[in-house]
């Protein structure tokens, strides 16, 4: 062999292996902090931890709006072609869904991206799928948000969106502090996507949003819905809205619009529907408004009930307009012009107070401006100031015209009015607690200012008293209990003017009417053709109302409590330990409904329930009325609990409840 | 010592033990990378089973006597031949390859043996009085023998192995010192089919530089025509090939081209070895540490691309282990192959080194991305029985061959 031939050979050979060797440089050493990021970025996820959103209870801690998870399975056609299991797959879901296996197998075949099967999927069927465990078939929950007693309270609690986003009401103004905060964490995952593990570090747990407790009673409002609802219908009536608070406090315990709507099915309804008309619709209060302006006239001592005036046989020409009154009297006292509902009193007596004392005391009522109630969407009410003033403006407003309110500054007004002089900020939320029933923030009852003196409040009292015993409130009396009130009947404002043809028809009543527990608004829209007054449409519902609260009539409430949660949409599967069984052994499955039925029968009776395997939310529920104080560790669902099931525990002992994530939930593992 | 040195005379130790070497870090990068995939978690036991299977060949063949590496030529080649026709007819397929002859406990694969066949009776038939370079006949006879199990193994297809015979036969006319234009004629038309794979103007680029050629040996009109007939076909063969080829090989040839154009599809292996060997850097991650290995995302990794493990776990420290120990292995069958009187002896030895070399060379290019992305195995390293036996069985040869050599005193 030539040696030329043999350092061809070994040149040749040192120039591959360089080539090799520069190479390897770049890729190891040049470029290795580079490709090392490549692989960290796809084998590392972040995955968000999705917060629970907190619940809503009723002021008396009854649950009436929680979040649940929903199952939805998706199909992922790679990895089912990959593991050959296109035929079984498409075979096993077309016999538990009844869908057409060649369809499915055709799709499956061909469909390069994951498609959903089944979307947020009933009780049984989610029971009977679990059980399918085929490669390429995979399922995730998605929190719902379930309103226990659908339409209940529908305009007070609102509804959230698809993405889980308060729109309305409550589930809107506070959507922050029930949301939560949403953690992450990391997890490590194989070349075909699969989650193999979660890493530790930088795990950021979710915290859970905060739960509301409603100053709403549960109890006096659905007794209020029902109520407007029957009202509505017993005097063929439009629509009606109601308003129960304390006027002591300014706590709010019923608020209702009629029709309602169901906040789980909000996009079946229209925005007129879902309008909270308590606190985002002005109208002329009318009649009611007497007693604000006569409280006023009381107040500077510038009247007595005593007071006389000439009412002129029930005629007067006012600044260009005839104003007419049903009565042909030539004087009434000021108690009749308030139990009349005079309008040609009003108007003479109010002319007794200057332009700037009376609207000093109509803002003192807070009319003009926001209760700040907390729901959103609430305005202003319209309260012209005395410079824009006419020269009829003063009287009309006094009996309700020519002043726009809501509602909700109407009712917080009047407790004002009766509860001694003092202007309260209307409530709606008592507390802010933690997922473990600890207030975080409570909310009291803010005094705003005292309007009027407490003896004037005193003599309003009897006054509307003497208006539901003898005068237009008449309908409004319940046999037994001193009831005070007033009616209103106002011309509704249609396309820019009053309209003859629909009517504001309000009434507004406090009792005990020495020592005022409630007060009540109802606000009923009417036709022309059947009953306008306050008297005749909404009196009768107050009537209905304060019968039963104040105890007169106690059977409707427990007709009413008859509404109660239906367990059948609760029906859940779930392995009790870890997701990654799942995969292998098959029959582990409880269904929690058994669990969540015998478990609430048990602790009815003071019998500590099994609680492995549920959320901390159902265990909180499950264990509510037994009267024990909770700590836990840990997340996601129950496995240990310090109180052992079928034991008593003492009332105020401690249960210690252990949790822990299902090791990867969602995700098959292959 | 002088025992021990005459013994050592007779064994090449320092090949041996960096062959074990290699054996070792191989079986070391298949435990990383099939302990945890359930479907081929027994893939190490096997490899160590090939493993003692090929030491047992391995010193079957080290002690035959050296004649018969010579007579028995005409058997093996026919055998390898028989058998590459049979897996065609009986032959198992995985990967798109119908390359596999189902044998019970394992699989055998003929293309791996008739390397070795096909390197003995090419061997011989250069050794034959008459055996003239220069003369085209010759040269036609030749590549018959050695086109004959490359069409077979094309057939399967098998485009990886192929190219080692392209190599071998290439090395075997160069040592046994074939003139310029001769090695023209054989050279050219292989690198008219790659090239013609780039494209028109590439092809177009690689007839012109062959008609410059052509000028410049200044043969006779004949036998320029001929040749550049050759050439024009084998360029249309190409095509023709191409498009015989299976979707995957047609895809990994494509992907060269431009991994990043596909890159969960075709392109997919190429970026992830990439991204396994460099996130390795210059230490490696540590066994069994290399998240790139451990969590799949280079499918099949125990068996082309086990050099991705070597370089993530191990890093450039252990990548360049590998190609120092292939560097002593070839420097000493090269040593050996120059050394040698026996004309057939020394042709099968570097035909030896060559499959060595060129399967080092696109495996290793191939995992580093300057390679289109062949099947072809890491010798002694990568898991296969039938690649780690065949490659005991080349081994055993040149150590026969080292045993019986006739030493320059």
């Amino acid at each position: 062999m030539s040696t030329n031939r043999l350092f061809l050979v070994i040149g040749s050979m040192a120039v591959f292996l360089i080539v090799l060797i520069t190479r390897l440089v770049f890729v190891q050493i040049v470029h290795a902090s580079d490709l090392a990021y490549f692989a960290n970025k796809q084998q590392v996820g972040m995955e968000p931890l999705k917060p629970s959103r907190g619940s809503i209870y009723d002021r008396n801690g009854t649950i009436l709006v929680y979040s649940r998870d929903e199952v939805s399975f998706f199909v992922n056609p790679r990895v089912a072609r990959k593991y050959g299991k296109d035929s079984v797959l498409a075979q096993k879901l077309a016999d538990s869904l009844g869908y057409n296996f060649h369809e499915l197998k055709a799709k499956i075949d061909s469909a390069d991206r994951t498609f959903c099967i089944l979307k947020g999927i009933d009780a049984k069927k989610a029971q009977k799928m679990r059980r399918v465990v085929v490669d390429g078939l995979e399922y995730h929950e998605d929190p719902v948000r379930v309103y226990e007693y659908n339409a209940l309270a529908s305009h007070v609690i609102g509804f959230v969106n698809y993405e889980g986003k308060g729109i309305e009401g409550i589930e809107r103004s506070y959507n922050d502090e029930l949301a939560g905060k949403p953690g992450s964490r990391f997890v490590l995952k194989d070349g075909k996507g699969a989650v193999i593990s979660i890493l530790e570090e930088n795990y950021k747990d979710a915290v859970p949003g905060a739960n509301i407790q409603l100053t709403i009673d549960k109890t006096t409002q659905l007794l209020l819905e029902k109520e407007l609802a029957a009202g509505v219908k017993a005097a063929k009536a439009i629509s009606a809205l109601g308003i129960v608070m304390d006027p002591n406090t300014g706590e709010v315990l019923a608020l209702a619009n009629y029709p309602g709507y169901d906040p789980g099915k909000y996009m079946d309804f229209s925005d007129e529907v879902r309008r909270n008309k308590a606190v985002s619709d002005i109208y002329d209060p009318g009649s009611t408004f007497k007693g604000i302006s006569f409280s006023g006239l009381l107040d500077l001592k510038l009247v007595t009930p005593q007071t006389v005036v000439d009412i002129g046989n029930g005629t007067l020409k006012y600044y260009g307009h005839t104003i007419n009154d049903h009565i042909s009297l030539s004087s009434l006292t000021v108690r009749e012009v308030l139990r009349y509902s005079s309008n040609i009193g009003t108007i003479k007596l109010i002319n007794r107070i200057s332009d700037n004392e009376f609207y000093k005391y109509l803002r003192s009522y807070g009319f003009g401006n926001y209760t700040y109630l907390g729901l959103p969407g609430e305005v202003k009410g319209m309260l012209p100031p005395p410079v824009k003033w006419s020269k009829s403006s003063k009287g009309s407003m006094a009996y309700g015209y020519g002043v726009s309110v809501t509602p909700i500054q109407l009712i917080t007004a009047y407790s004002a009015l009766v509860n001694g002089g003092t202007l309260y900020k209307p409530l709606l939320i008592k507390a802010l607690t933690d997922q473990n029933g600890q207030v975080i923030q409570s909310f009291e009852p803010t005094k705003i200012r005292d309007v009027i003196t407490p003896e004037t409040s005193a003599l309003m009292r009897v006054l509307l008293t003497d208006v539901v015993e003898k005068g237009t409130g008449k309908k409004a009396q319940v046999e037994g209990v001193k009831i005070g009130g007033k009616t209103g009947t106002s011309r509704r404002i249609m396309n820019g003017g009053y309209t003859k043809k629909s009517y504001n028809s309000s009434f507004i009543g406090f009792f005990p009417a020495d020592k005022p527990k409630y007060i009540c608004l109802i606000l009923v829209n009417t036709h022309k053709q059947t009953g306008i007054t306050g008297g005749e449409v909404a009196a009768p519902i107050f009537k209905n109302v304060a019968s039963v609260l104040s105890g007169k009539k106690s059977e409707t409430i427990s007709d009413i409590s008859l509404v109660s949660v239906s367990d059948e949409d609760d029906e859940e599967i779930i392995a009790p330990e870890g997701g990654k069984q799942e995969s292998q052994t098959k029959d582990v499955f409880v269904p929690v409904t058994q669990i969540k039925k015998a478990a609430s029968q048990g602790a009815a009776k003071g019998i500590m329930p099994d609680l492995r395997g549920t959320s901390l939310k159902d265990a909180i529920g499950l264990i509510q009325k037994m009267d024990l104080k909770l700590t836990w560790s840990g997340t996601g669902r129950v496995v240990e609990q310090s109180i052992k099931p079928g034991q008593k525990p003492a009332k105020g002992s401690v249960i210690e409840l252990k949790l822990q994530e299902r090791a990867i939930s969602g995700v098959n593992i292959y | 010592m002088k025992i021990s040195g005459k013994l050592f005379s007779r064994f090449d130790l320092i090949v041996f033990i960096s062959v074990l070497i290699l054996v070792f870090i191989g079986l070391l990068a298949i435990y990383s990378s099939t302990h945890n995939v359930p479907q081929v978690r027994n893939n190490f036991e096997k490899q160590i089973v090939s493993l003692c299977l090929g030491l047992i060949v391995f010193v079957v063949v080290y002690f035959l006597p050296s004649s018969i590496l010579r007579s028995s030529v005409p058997w093996v080649y026919g055998g390898s031949i028989f058998l590459l026709l049979l897996v065609l007819v009986v032959g198992k397929t995985i990967g798109g390859a119908k390359a596999w002859i189902p044998l019970g406990i394992f699989n055998l694969q003929p293309a791996e043996y008739s390397k070795i066949a096909t390197l003995m009776a090419l061997s011989a038939f250069l050794d034959e009085k008459g055996a003239d370079l220069d003369d085209i006949k010759t040269i036609g006879k030749f590549l018959a023998i050695g086109f004959f199990p490359v069409i077979l193994i094309m057939l399967e297809p098998d485009l990886g192995s192929s190219l080692v015979y392209f190599g071998m036969m290439l090395a075997l006319l160069f040592w046994r010192g074939i003139s310029t234009f001769g090695l023209f004629v054989v050279l050219a038309p292989p690198l008219v089919m790659i090239l013609s794979l780039f494209g028109v103007y590439y092809t177009i680029g690689a007839f012109i530089i062959v008609i410059i050629f052509l000028y410049v040996f200044k043969r006779n009109i004949f036998i320029s025509i001929m040749l550049l007939t050759i050439n024009f076909s084998s360029a249309f063969f190409v095509k023709y090939f191409f498009d015989i080829l299976s979707p995957h090989q047609k895809k990994r040839i494509l992907s060269f081209v431009d991994p990043t154009a596909d890159p969960l599809g075709s392109g997919y292996n190429a970026i992830q070895a990439q991204i396994a060997i460099g996130s390795g850097g210059l230490t490696g991650k540590g066994f069994m540490a290399g998240s790139q290995t451990q969590l799949q995302f280079i499918p099949e990794q125990w068996s082309d691309f086990i050099f991705c493990v070597v370089g993530e776990e191990f890093g450039f420290v252990g990548s360049i282990l590998i190609l120092i120990l292939f560097t002593v292995i070839l420097l000493r069958l090269l040593k050996l192959a120059n050394e040698l009187r026996n004309n057939y002896l020394s042709l099968v030895v570097v035909g030896i080194l060559s499959i060595f070399l060129i399967h080092l060379i696109i495996n290793m290019g191939m995992v580093i991305g300057i390679m289109p992305v062949v099947g072809i195995p890491l010798p002694f390293v990568s898991y296969g029985g039938s690649s780690l036996l065949s490659n005991f069985i080349m081994l055993a040869i040149v150590f026969n061959i080292y045993r019986n050599r006739q030493m320059s005193a």
